[in-house]
């Protein structure tokens, strides 16, 4: 699981791409759920390093206000080669830093809508890797 | 036996006078152009900034298996083949994306100087220094990252007081600085990597006013918004060009006074020197400003390579072979006489400038990762965009040297045999 610079050069915005492989992917979306809801359970791990990543490689932008610009419908999972892979642009990191913040800081800048859609999405990308997840319980 | 390669990001080729520009002044490399092996079908293989280095590093094609991201462990790369071959080696450069975390580009080098503060640098974080981005930009939607570039470029140079101070002085200050401290006995490779004449565009006195329109009386839009261009006036668009064309000179005047210092020290005579860049820059050539989109154009790919070798082979001559970002490892290799790694994809340019051999290969293959492919040769140039509903592109380069028209309905057949070429390119490669 490793959030990386994908392009920065001569272009508008920096772009960067979450991946996850399978076997991360469950927990990944355990996330993504219990920000929606509040329900099931995640690795605390798992959501630090998603937190310490986004500062480290994207910088203090992920903490700024969500820009005017922002245009989070261009956050997209994608499968490529097998890995899972979320990419967003530098003005929606702050969107995504959120979501992950989301179970310690409920309704502080979190897009609600745009969880549950990024959770579906990665639904409908692996379903038989995530449906039927202990979610709820552990 | 010494080696020294300078890089000068996002340098045209036809900005060059030894390239046959005539209306921008670079009088120290073409002069050093005379001296050197000039190759004119020179390409940069894997594009933009980031996998080019990849290209220079491991002297492997890159674009059909990685785009914009850090060197892999298990890549060899070139300074670390000459860390037990009593070979020193330095990277000095202001190139920060090379110096972001997790990029690790100065792997393997004895010695890594970065020059910080270039575009959008986050080097100078005070947020009292006020600077005034609105001076030299000009507002456009969807634009705040743009702005916080500029707002961070302006912070980084807010001390600046001479030329001296600008990038490419400093990277070629420092390049000297290090070969006078160097053991004399040690062989070395100085590798400087120079971001200019990439924007922010920006040149100093005098350079500015070489170029600039004395009736123009709007800004000095020193980053545009990369995209169609539509939001600036044909004047803005010729001003930033000119702009660029200013910094371009700011550059051979640093790198002249670079080579003229060693030429001095007498190390002309013992050094491979090598000059090139990662690409070109896009000015609305093909409808769009800088990098806005994957467009695998002569304006972009296209790059000048001089190689001046101490003992004058290939001096003076122009190579008409087609040659990539991928041969310059293993120049450096075959030079300091050192074997190449097996793995390695590109090919020296000594046999060519002993004229031992007369190509290295039919065709250039070159490349956006998962976006576009180009094969071209002196003649034809294809591209095939994977990106988007765009279709293959065919340009007769020979009478159409500007890729204006697209030839792939006319010429279905030659379009077959170059995609056919391409495609089985890509898939030997291992």
């Amino acid at each position: 699981m490793e959030i990386r610079e994908a392009a920065a050069c001569g272009i508008t915005e920096r772009r960067f791409v979450l991946e996850v492989e399978p076997e991360d992917l469950p927990d990944v979306y355990r996330i993504f759920l219990y920000a929606g809801s509040g329900a099931g359970h995640y690795d605390e791990e798992v959501r630090e390093d998603l937190l310490e990543q986004l500062s480290y490689i994207v910088g203090p932008a992920v903490e700024e206000e969500l820009s005017e610009d922002a245009d989070v419908s261009s956050m997209r999972w994608q499968e490529d080669d097998g890995v899972f892979c979320l990419t967003f642009q530098e003005t929606n990191a702050p969107a995504l830093y959120r979501i992950f913040q989301a179970v310690d800081h409920p309704g502080e800048g979190f897009d609600e809508a745009l969880n549950a859609r990024l959770a579906e999405e990665i639904l409908a990308l692996a379903p038989s890797l995530l449906e039927n997840l202990p979610v709820i319980n552990r | 036996m010494n080696v020294i390669v300078i890089v000068n990001d996002s340098f045209r080729w036809d900005y060059l006078g030894a390239y046959g520009n005539d209306w921008i002044r670079t009088p120290n490399l073409d002069r050093f152009a005379r001296e050197a092996a000039l190759f004119e079908w020179a390409y940069s293989e894997g594009l933009p900034t980031v996998p080019t280095r990849t290209t220079f590093f491991t002297g492997r094609f890159t674009f059909p298996f990685r785009g914009w991201q850090r060197i892999e462990p298990k890549d060899v790369l070139l300074a670390e083949i000459l860390w037990n071959k009593g070979v020193t080696s330095a990277l000095i450069t202001d190139v920060y994306h090379l110096h972001k975390p997790s990029m690790a580009f100065e792997r393997g080098f004895d010695t890594t100087e970065h020059i910080r503060g270039h575009e959008g640098d986050p080097w100078i974080v005070d947020p009292e220094i006020e600077v005034d981005v609105d001076a030299v930009h000009k507002p456009a939607p969807r634009d705040a990252a743009v702005r916080k570039q500029i707002e961070q470029y302006l912070r980084n140079i807010h001390w600046w007081e001479s030329e001296e101070d600008t990038f490419v002085a400093r990277v070629m200050k420092a390049g000297l600085e290090w070969v006078r401290r160097r053991k004399k006995r040690e062989r070395f490779l100085l590798w400087l990597d120079c971001f200019d004449p990439h924007e922010p565009w920006d040149p100093p006195e005098p350079y500015r006013s070489w170029y600039v329109d004395p009736a123009y009386t709007g800004k000095d839009i020193i980053q545009p918004m990369p995209g169609d261009g539509s939001y600036l006036t044909g004047e803005e668009l010729q001003h930033v060009k000119n702009l660029y064309a200013g910094k371009v000179s700011l550059c051979d005047r640093w790198v002249g006074w670079f080579l003229d210092e060693i030429r001095s020290m007498g190390l002309f005579d013992d050094t491979l020197i090598l000059f090139t860049t990662d690409h070109g820059e896009p000015f609305g050539e093909h409808g769009y400003i800088k990098k806005a989109e994957p467009g695998l154009y002569e304006e972009l790919c296209h790059i000048p390579l001089l190689v001046r070798h101490p003992e004058g082979i290939g001096s003076g001559r122009r190579f008409s072979a087609m040659v990539e970002t991928t041969e310059i490892f293993p120049t450096v290799l075959d030079f300091l006489g050192i074997p190449p790694p097996s793995r390695i994809h590109g090919r020296s340019l000594l046999p060519m400038m002993r004229g031992e051999e007369e190509r290295l290969r039919d065709h250039a293959y070159m490349g956006y990762f998962k976006q576009a492919w180009r094969i071209s040769d002196q003649e034809w140039c294809f591209i095939l965009n994977l990106l988007n509903d765009k279709g293959p592109e065919l340009y007769h380069l020979a009478s159409d040297p500007g890729e204006r028209d697209n030839l792939i309905g006319r010429e279905p057949s030659k379009a077959v045999e170059l995609e056919l070429k391409l495609r089985q390119f890509v898939a030997a490669l291992k």
